[in-house]
């Protein structure tokens, strides 16, 4: 699943520290998140969501055909 | 109770909530300490054959070395806000969950296929052997089945 995190982070000035902390992961978890090799679950995408003030569909864009789902 | 605490597999909670646990897993770890002495005493109190004593001391110097590890490491974490905050981290971290959670079942797996083959190795050298492991691989399964009913009706 894609997600606008890194974009979003840059934009607010935000570092992968501080939005670990945030949202208590590891910096290792928004690095696997931002290069799209790990799929937040849903607590962790509303815990994101809400840290940016956004909602979970303008963060992470979900694609079906990616998904394998269609 | 003490599995739970010793076997938390989803840690989650508040950083109170973590600092309780750490603090009963000293008392369970002080615990098994003080149990591994007893073992290693009682070995080689008892006149019982050597192999049965060689065991049990092997045991009891297993666990004495696991509970002085686990006795250690508890207080490095306890001792340093820091430490507590970054350990705390690592264990509710759900990308960590995961992957730990993925690499016990990948690892189980390839147990189970490893013990296929020695049985199936062993039932041309010692048959004996060969029943043992099958017996291995026959309570991996009824263990297996028994988590997932009881994980089925939980979730």
């Amino acid at each position: 699943m894609k997600n606008r995190i890194h974009a979003l982070r840059k934009e607010k000035k935000i570092t992968q520290s501080e939005l670990a902390e945030a949202v208590e992961v590891t910096r290792q978890t928004i690095i696997s998140l931002e290069n799209g090799r790990y799929n937040a679950s849903l607590i962790l995408a509303h815990k994101i969501a809400q840290f940016f003030s956004l909602t979970i569909e303008e963060i992470f864009i979900f694609d079906l055909e990616e998904e394998n789902i269609e | 109770m003490i599995l739970k605490t010793m076997f938390r597999l989803n840690p989650k909670g508040s950083m109170d909530n973590y600092l309780k646990v750490l603090k009963t897993k000293r008392i369970y770890f002080i615990g098994l300490f003080f149990i591994s002495l007893g073992i290693i005493g009682v070995s080689f109190l008892l006149k019982v054959g050597s192999s049965i004593r060689s065991f049990s001391s092997g045991m009891g110097f297993g666990f004495l070395s696991v509970s002085i590890l686990f006795i250690l490491q508890n207080e490095w974490i306890l001792r340093s806000k820091d430490r507590l905050k970054r350990k705390r981290l690592e264990e509710i971290d759900e990308r960590n969950q995961n992957v730990s959670l993925q690499a016990m079942a990948l690892a189980g797996r390839v147990m189970v296929f490893v013990l296929a083959v020695l049985t199936f190795i062993f039932g041309f050298i010692d048959p004996k052997i060969s029943m043992y492991l099958s017996g291995i691989i026959g309570l991996t399964g009824f263990l297996y089945f028994c988590f997932y009913h009881y994980l089925n009706k939980k979730m």
